[in-house]
């Protein structure tokens, strides 16, 4: 759905992307993570056809974004700082967006109202507070039924019940209608139960970009005690991390987990265990040698 | 594949019509107030036109209207506003990134924004020369089509200011910048001109700093269509308005074309345009160091001037070291305030941008350097005698040349341009040693060469039979010219029919005596004996003037001339148009009605002193 090429760009000097490389299947949801000033938004609005790259090329479904309406009209954009015209409420909004987007879905606005309930769809926009604003700009987005929804930090302000709701919108419009969806986050927790691909930026670049099944098949957590002490670790295992809390030994290897747990076992060890990794111990742990940058992502 | 192109986006209009409604609205009350109200006001309770027959009234209403509409800031202010709103999407980040993230190219965004300030702009005209013209109607006024004309020159500057503040709007990331910007750009060629001039006259040695910008000053279309447009009057012989005129189709036409112009430009720099340059004081690239230049440069300078005018106003040879101070302190703070503006940052102090300051700092330090030593001739340049169709000496009061003088005038010129350092050192030491005098010479090219010096006036000058002051002055005293200056140029042909004097009573108060036309007569065939006798010298030579001296009341003259009777003055100022008036026939045939000269009196005036004790006035009476 979207293809990112190479794509540079530089504002007064300053090199912001460096030759991104970015693939979202159809029908996926993409996390894009990073820290901050990685280029994350800059990649955003380069894929939502704002800004005009000064080297490379974006394909969204097959074609260029940068000044093709038809290829804007397949995505909606929810930026992390909104932007309401003055003086506009929800109704006002809506007949805007209904005018510039031709498949916006009447019906469905007037549905998803009772999501909705603390939304006074004739009071300013402007003053209501920041998370029903998100509310708002999500049940427009769905309206305008999308076969892209690009996401800039979503759900910043939403209060915990409201996150959960929104994301189970998503998640029915990505069963029911095969949407797509790019989103930008700091908060990892959270993308790791919603992604199913993730890319991480850093520097302008995007360093790694896999599903996230394979990187939580990469890299496991293994447990062991064993009555010597300290357990010999074995020549091919590549280990990314160890502590010990007395007697009990926290490896974090790269590669098999089976094959490290039989490794081990011929140790005979008192206890050897094999525990899930969350995506935020896996970032920390594959991006550990890049620099203090990456790991302020996890929070 | 792409969507199909098209041109005009109805959602954006409708959003441009619902959320700037209160500018289009103001602006359609004003012009409701200012045309159809006004005229309705005019013509139903104005006592004074009332009393008018039905056609001059109409006339004078429609004058009003039409004048109202084509009042040049208003629409400049109006149209400038209205570019500012519909494009104001462009100056916040978070407007900029959520319009051109949807589903509209950037050619409809700016055709539908175009449009709709300009909807918004000509509506309100059209809607008001409509309301117009019934209110016109209902009271007999028929004279609609100079409403309608107005109407179309109205909607021409329309076009060119709105189009010019779209095409400055491009060059911005600032809202306020593009009003700032309109209006400098609107003013910036005669700026420049008057900045020259000021700096000319501070520098050069003659420049007089006076400026003649001529067509030139098309330039600066603001300046330009405020000064030569507009509605004129048009009287008959017997004193009735018959028609008005509106002045600069032409002019309008053109600038409507550039506006034209100007708004392709605008298009093709918003396809350029960088949406994250929202925010910046310039938006595009390479307008950035004119932008630092010319806020150092005529920054620099206007700042220079005005700390070397401040703070020394007497040492004329020197103050070209002082403006060469300023111009390096100004110069350099205004360059990296302009570099902090267009950063957005207090660090600028790079290497790069030290040595750009640098290289403005020599090369202003070397202007004023090449201006003072006269590098372009400008000081030592005379126009030739067969050149020059009439010229003016101005010293105590203004001298029309006689053409056989001209040479004898430039040779003086000449003499007081050799003199230069000479000159220049002794007005530095005093205060009153010198006195200005200006040649002004209307060149057969219809161009005006005019220059200024600091004469000297010392006693010792005035001992020497050879100097300028000592020639101008025999030149001043010359009865013909003094009279001239006194009574106007054609004052042979005056018809005095009163004079009033202000004289003392006894105690402290003081009552006006008026004589009739003989006492008139006789006052002023006095006068031009004094003339004559060399006993005006005392309050009209003021070069000669060292003390106080003692003055009487002064005698007013009332005087209708029927051929006219132009001062030297009028001539001075606007000779071309003024000979032009003459042989197109408007000046001669416009007698000169009920005017009055004021004549000032001083003991040794004994002609004037000797008829006023024959009226009755005696010399104490005067004191």
């Amino acid at each position: 759905m979207i293809q990112v090429k190479q794509v540079k760009k530089s504002f007064s000097g300053f090199l912001a992307l460096d030759g991104v490389d970015m693939h979202v299947k159809k029908g996926a949801i993409y996390g894009l993570v990073g820290p901050n000033g990685a280029g994350k938004s800059t990649i955003i609005r380069h894929i939502t056809g704002v800004y005009r790259p000064d080297e490379g090329e974006i394909l969204v479904d097959g074609e260029p974004v940068y000044e093709n309406k038809g290829a804007k009209a397949k995505f909606a954009y929810i930026p992390d700082d909104l932007f309401y015209f003055l003086q506009a409420d929800t109704m006002e909004m809506k007949r805007f967006y209904q005018g510039i987007y031709a498949k916006f879905d009447e019906k469905l606005f007037y549905r998803m109202q009772e999501f909705f309930p603390t939304i006074n769809v004739k009071r300013n926009i402007r003053r209501l507070s920041k998370g029903m604003q998100k509310q708002v700009a999500f049940w427009l987005a769905i309206c305008c039924k999308p076969e892209l929804l690009i996401l800039d930090e979503p759900v910043d302000g939403l209060d915990p019940v409201m996150r959960r709701q929104i994301w189970s919108i998503l998640m029915s419009e990505v069963a029911e209608h095969q949407m797509t969806v790019l989103v930008s986050s700091h908060n990892l927790r959270e993308l790791e139960d919603v992604c199913d691909h993730v890319g991480i930026m850093h520097g302008g670049k995007v360093m790694i970009e896999r599903s996230l099944s394979d990187l939580q098949g990469s890299v496991s957590k293994i447990q062991i005690a064993c009555p010597s002490g300290a357990p010999k670790l074995p020549d091919h295992l590549e280990v990314l991390h160890i502590s010990n809390t007395g007697r009990v030994y926290t490896l974090i290897v790269r590669g098999d987990a089976k094959m490290a747990q039989e490794a081990f076992l011929e140790e005979k060890p008192l206890i050897v265990d094999i525990l899930p990794l969350t995506l935020e111990e896996i970032f920390i742990y594959e991006m550990g040698g890049v620099n203090y940058e990456v790991k302020d992502i996890l929070i | 594949m792409k969507s199909k192109t098209s041109l005009f986006n109805r959602t954006i209009f409708k959003k441009n019509i619902t959320h700037y409604w209160p500018a289009w609205a103001l602006y359609l009350v004003y012009l409701f107030l200012a045309m159809p109200y006004f005229m309705w006001i005019m013509l139903q309770d104005y006592d004074y036109y009332n009393e008018l027959e039905a056609v001059e009234r109409g006339l004078y209403a429609i004058n009003g209207v039409v004048r109202a509409g084509m009042m040049v800031p208003v629409i400049f202010v109006v149209s400038t506003i209205m570019a500012m709103l519909v494009f104001s999407y462009l100056y916040t980040a978070r407007n900029a990134n959520m319009i051109h993230a949807l589903p509209v190219t950037r050619t409809e965004l700016f055709i539908t924004n175009y449009l709709s300030g300009l909807a918004f702009l000509l509506i309100p005209q059209i809607l008001t020369f409509i309301v117009t013209a019934l209110v016109a109607l209902v009271n007999n006024v028929t004279c609609i089509q100079y409403a309608f004309y107005g109407m179309l020159c109205a909607a021409g500057m329309t076009i060119f200011f709105y189009s010019m503040a779209v095409f400055v709007a491009m060059f911005t990331g600032q809202v306020l910048a593009v009003g700032a910007y309109s209006l400098i750009i609107n003013l910036l060629y005669v700026g420049c001109v008057g900045l020259v001039g000021m700096f000319q006259s501070m520098v050069s040695y003659g420049a007089s700093g006076e400026i003649t910008i001529g067509q030139s000053a098309m330039l600066s279309p603001l300046y330009y269509l405020w000064t030569n447009t507009g509605v004129d009057t048009v009287f008959g012989t017997t004193g009735k308005l018959e028609s008005i005129q509106i002045n600069g189709y032409t002019t309008i036409l053109g600038y409507t074309v550039v506006g034209i112009v100007l708004i392709a430009a605008a298009y093709v720099l918003y396809q350029r345009r960088h949406v994250e340059t929202a925010g910046d004081l310039v938006s595009i690239g390479i307008i950035k160091p004119i932008f630092r230049w010319g806020v150092a440069v005529c920054g620099g300078f206007t700042m220079a001037m005005l700390f070397a005018s401040s703070t020394n106003q007497y040492k004329i040879n020197k103050i070209y070291l002082l403006i060469i101070i300023g111009v390096l302190v100004f110069g350099i703070l205004c360059f990296f305030l302009a570099e902090m503006l267009l950063e957005k940052n207090f660090r600028v102090f790079k290497k790069n941008r030290l040595i750009e300051c640098g290289v403005l700092s020599v090369l202003s330090v070397l202007v004023v350097l090449l201006f003072r030593f006269d590098a372009f001739g400008i000081e030592r340049y005379q126009p030739k005698a067969e050149e020059i169709e009439k010229a003016f000496v101005y010293m105590d009061f203004v001298i029309d040349v006689d053409d056989e003088d001209v040479d004898a005038v430039l040779e003086l010129q000449k003499e007081i341009i050799k003199n230069k350092n000479e000159y220049l050192d002794l007005a530095a030491s005093t205060n009153t040693g010198y006195y200005y005098t200006t040649f002004r010479y209307y060149l057969k090219d219809g161009t005006c060469y005019t220059r200024r010096y600091p004469v000297p006036t010392t006693e010792e000058y005035l001992g020497r039979e050879d100097s300028a002051a000592v020639w101008l002055l025999a030149y001043e005293k010359e009865p013909k010219r003094m009279a001239r200056n006194i009574l106007g140029t054609n004052y042979e042909e005056n018809i005095y029919f009163s004079a009033n004097i202000s004289v003392h009573d006894e105690g402290d108060t003081y009552h006006t005596e008026t004589f009739g036309t003989d006492g008139a007569e006789e006052i002023a065939k006095a006068l031009l004996l004094d003339i004559e006798e060399g006993n005006m010298s005392d309050v009209y030579l003021y070069a000669l003037q060292r003390d106080t001296f003692e003055e009487y009341s002064g005698i007013e003259l009332n005087y209708v001339n029927p051929n006219g009777n132009p001062s030297v003055w009028s001539y001075y100022y606007d000779y071309f148009a003024l000979v032009g008036d003459q042989a197109a026939g408007k000046r001669d045939r416009e007698k000169t009605e009920n005017t009055s000269v004021y004549v000032r009196l001083t003991p040794q005036c004994r002609n004037l002193l000797k008829v006023l004790n024959d009226l009755g006035i005696t010399e104490d009476m005067l004191k």
